[in-house]
């Protein structure tokens, strides 16, 4: 059924007041366009009728109301559009809903894109699992710095890590990650914390595998203390940096002591590994 | 992680009882946002202040993930609840529905002081004041 797309214009300062009212006529929420119209929604024209004659009576000639048809979406499913298996190394990412096998030889990575960085669409989070599923060895300790939802340790836990540990300063990306680990099925081998991976990653080395998917700015910060938390034959994984910031980090690294002996590059985004 | 910020979005929804029916499926949907995760998460945080309107900013990542942060809700909402009405004048010049004291709108201030662009406490009082006349409400002394 052809419902209503309403939008109201009104004076900016009168903003919060009729979008306010319009959550309380329609018991739905509103939209604060960047356009400055405000978009509610009538399911019938008698909805629309009766909305239209509400608004003026409440705020007479302040309020442009204009509608137009709109096809039914069910956007509980419409949104996933888009998302399927991706194939990165020897892990196959596929949505919670994918039914479809995954490629030969690979293992299936379980994840959404929920309230914490990291399903796997983005090329800075793939250049990190590339380099992670070549570096990874079974039965070796990993750390996930900057872990979002989770998916570089869980990855390196599926490869064969008998510990990986997430590191993440926003708090409401771990209940997410910790549901991740579990769906998974390493959720008895991968943990994560909440706070400050300066602080923490010294007292949780050394670690065979360290990986850090984030700005070039922080990395750059973090070079030292995860270097002094790398096992003497681990390796070390930046991502999260644009390719024309390749110039700027190699010296980093080097100045640090640290060799590169793999690098990628997925969409634009540069990721590297380097080694003491 | 490397977040790439793709849009915002800002909505006013009903505390606790969001849902991904339009208009909030018509703003998340096409930029790809996992809606019921959002109305599930928006819900749980919000289902302590059943009755009250919440605005949210949802921030949208490259990666399609999200986080979002809720405000204060809009003094309009806040006056009426305050007034014990359903709703406000609709020539305000003229006809007066109610009162309000200046104890209320301090109380109003202080719940919105957070999200109002005010130096000071008495500056927010009068910003909710000015709102209270713009609906019909008389300030009492």
């Amino acid at each position: 059924m052809t419902g209503w797309a309403v939008e109201v214009r009104c004076p900016p300062d009168l903003m919060d007041t009729v979008g306010s009212w319009l959550v309380s006529q329609t018991g739905a929420g509103v939209e604060e366009r960047t356009d400055g119209a405000l978009a509610s929604f009538a399911p019938d024209p008698e909805s629309l009728a009766a909305l239209e004659r509400n608004l003026m009576a409440q705020f007479g000639d302040r309020c442009i109301v204009t509608a137009h048809p709109q096809e039914p979406v069910d956007w509980r499913t419409r949104w996933r559009e888009g998302l399927g298996p991706r194939q990165v190394g020897r892990i196959t990412i596929l949505p919670s809903w994918d039914t479809s096998r995954p490629a030969p030889g690979t293992i299936p990575l379980v994840i959404d894109p929920e309230m914490a960085f990291g399903s796997g669409e983005h090329g800075s989070t793939r250049g990190a699992l590339f380099l992670a599923d070549r570096a990874v060895q079974p039965g070796s300790t990993m750390l996930d710095v900057g872990s979002g939802s989770g998916i570089v340790a869980i990855t390196a836990a599926l490869l064969g890590a008998r510990r990986a540990i997430g590191i993440e300063c926003d708090a409401e990306a771990i209940p997410v990650a910790t549901q991740n680990a579990v769906r998974n099925k390493v959720g008895d081998r991968v943990s994560f914390l909440h706070g400050d991976a300066a602080i923490l990653t010294p007292l949780l080395g050394p670690a065979d595998l360290i990986v850090s998917n984030i700005l070039r700015s922080v990395n750059t910060t973090l070079v030292a203390p995860l270097r002094a938390a790398l096992s003497a034959k681990g390796v070390l994984i930046f991502a999260g940096m644009e390719t024309d910031e390749r110039s700027l980090f190699l010296p980093v690294l080097h100045q640090a002591g640290l060799q590169v002996h793999d690098e990628t590059v997925d969409e634009g985004w540069w990721a590297v590994a380097a080694c003491p | 992680m490397a977040k790439k910020i793709m849009a915002l979005v800002k909505l006013q929804c009903p505390a606790g009882a969001a849902n991904p029916a339009p208009p909030v499926g018509t703003a998340l949907g096409p930029h790809g946002v996992n809606i019921m995760d959002f109305c599930k998460q928006f819900n749980a945080r919000t289902q302590s202040q059943a009755g009250m309107v919440i605005p949210v900013v949802i921030t949208i990542y490259a990666d399609r993930t999200f986080t979002f942060i809720t405000k204060t809700p809009p003094a309009a909402n806040l006056l009426l609840k305050e007034a014990g009405l359903a709703k406000g004048s609709a020539v305000p010049n003229r006809t007066k529905v109610g009162q309000v004291t200046r104890a209320q709108l301090q109380k109003i201030a202080e719940i919105k002081m957070t999200d109002l662009n005010a130096a000071d406490i008495n500056s927010a009082v009068r910003m909710i004041a000015g709102t209270a006349r713009s609906m019909g409400l008389e300030v009492a002394d």
